[in-house]
């Protein structure tokens, strides 16, 4: 839950040293408490050790932006964006754009109802390979 | 998994990517598995979805077919 707390109020993801200051880990207890959480499909890790996923945050900046009650996060795909207002059970503001054309489009979750708008969503990988790789799925 | 204008610029981006179609679907099936998926995310109790639990849930969405099998 502190990696949760971490994203929920700052939106971003604890250092691996915020965390080793936090719980009066050593940096490698932290980070190999990290790994142990990788293995059990709790979060994934970028190459650095760092968070990269704690669902539905990504830790690095995408083109999926949620905006709710003042403040931000990324997700890493429309899936993830819509689960942070489900999540957290608050209106919000999805900030992204078209996957073909660019275009802005805004998606607004009100009342834990998503309001009506333009746009379909697309799934290029079948359900059987989607953590295959994270980043393409 | 990305959100489009329509289905035709779905289909204008699988061909520029030289990618399949894969599944496309409406942005209250999106919602709905949002919701499904991550609701309960931040309770104590929770767990990750049985292969079963997840595609019951595809399921109760009208996400049917091969695409949506994770076995």
């Amino acid at each position: 839950m502190y990696i949760y707390d971490q994203f929920i109020h700052t939106g971003r993801a604890p250092a691996a040293s915020a965390a080793a200051r936090a719980f009066g880990f050593t940096l490698e207890e932290a980070r190999s408490t990290y790994r142990e959480l990788e293995a059990a499909h709790v979060i994934a890790l970028q190459e650095s050790g760092e968070i990269l996923r704690a669902a539905p945050f990504w830790a690095t900046p995408t083109a999926f932006t949620v905006e709710a009650g003042g403040q931000s996060w990324w997700g890493s795909c429309i899936w993830d964006a819509l689960g942070i207002p489900a999540m957290l059970q608050s209106d919000a503001r999805i900030l992204t754009s078209c996957g073909c054309c660019a275009a802005s489009m805004t998606l607004e979750v009100q009342i834990s109802a998503l309001l009506p708008a333009e746009g379909v969503i697309h799934f290029a990988v079948p359900a059987a390979h989607w953590y295959e790789d994270l980043v393409f799925t | 998994m990305l959100l489009f204008r329509s289905e035709e610029h779905v289909d204008r981006w699988c061909q520029e990517k030289g990618l399949p179609r894969g599944a496309v679907f409406s942005l209250a099936q999106g919602w709905g598995l949002a919701k499904g998926w991550y609701s309960d995310r931040l309770s104590p109790d929770w767990r990750s979805k049985t292969t079963e639990e997840a595609e019951a849930l595809f399921t109760e969405l009208g996400l049917t077919g091969p695409f949506w099998r994770m076995g």
